[in-house]
């Protein structure tokens, strides 16, 4: 199985209305691609434009998911609901609007304790719109049910 | 706009270390079904634009997130804990630089650096 061919809500924690990335195109060990078709009718579009907070969710649920692919189709166990720790050094240059679809692309930096360091940099084809550095916990007490 | 959604401002004032804001978390909101539906955990990006809301109030014009310096998120919130939330707001300069402070039970829950600019 490929995972462009897997159901989102199958590797990550949230749920709908607050799903923002639609597929994980890419994954490996070190890093992630997903994308994510803005919607007129999402909690964060207003006036026809995405705001931050939804980039910021998107580039969250990108490194969750990457997290959440491994570990249920590579090592066969439960995925754990996360959490952001901390958003570092966020740039937006512009918000994308609805319509366009964004791709962001997540590296995988250093693990300390079980935080996970990740580099993010959000686009629109070719043009960055945005990038930041950012910090996830995994909370293993919380499984999501199949 | 969550407001209404996810949350509602009980109230804002204005003092020498800044603005306060008190808002009630409505704990029946789709977002906390979505978030998770397991455990209802108010989500960070969430804290955050509710930042972005009550500034939006105090100053009389939409903002939007443009920078963000540092964001924490040091403890959760779960509004079946913490129904009622506290902001304390401190515009810094004149290019659009604030610091926020989020309390619920008294406990410091996330901090910001942010650039708020006009949409």
């Amino acid at each position: 199985m490929t995972s462009r061919s897997v159901k989102i809500t199958d590797i990550i924690p949230q749920r709908k209305p607050f799903v923002f990335i639609d597929s994980l195109l890419e994954c490996d060990e070190s890093s992630a691609e997903t994308s994510y078709l803005i919607r007129e009718d999402s909690i964060f579009t207003e006036n026809g434009v995405f705001q931050t907070p939804g980039l910021i969710e998107n580039i969250a649920q990108s490194a969750v998911a990457k997290i959440g692919y491994i570990s249920k189709f590579i090592e066969h166990d439960k995925v754990t609901v996360g959490y952001i720790g901390n958003v570092h050094h966020l740039i937006v240059k512009r918000n994308p609007e609805v319509g366009e679809t964004i791709h962001t692309t997540v590296i995988f930096g250093e693990n300390i304790a079980g935080i996970q360091l990740c580099e993010a940099v959000v686009r629109v084809g070719n043009e960055i719109i945005a990038q930041s550095s950012i910090k996830t916990a995994q909370d293993a007490s919380m499984p999501v049910d199949d | 706009m969550i407001k209404g959604n996810l949350y509602k401002l009980a109230s804002l004032s204005f003092s020498d270390a800044g603005y306060v804001a008190d808002v009630d978390l409505l704990p029946g909101s789709e977002i906390f079904k979505a978030h998770f539906p397991c455990k209802p955990i108010t989500p960070g990006v969430c804290l955050v634009q509710i930042a972005v809301e009550i500034a939006s109030v105090i100053e009389k014009r939409n903002l939007t997130l443009a920078e963000a310096k540092d964001i924490k998120f040091l403890s959760v919130i779960s509004p079946l804990e913490h129904k009622s939330v506290r902001y304390e707001l401190s515009k810094m300069d004149d290019e659009g630089k604030w610091v926020v402070c989020i309390y619920a039970g008294g406990q410091l829950c996330s901090k910001m650096s942010v650039r708020l600019c006009n949409v």
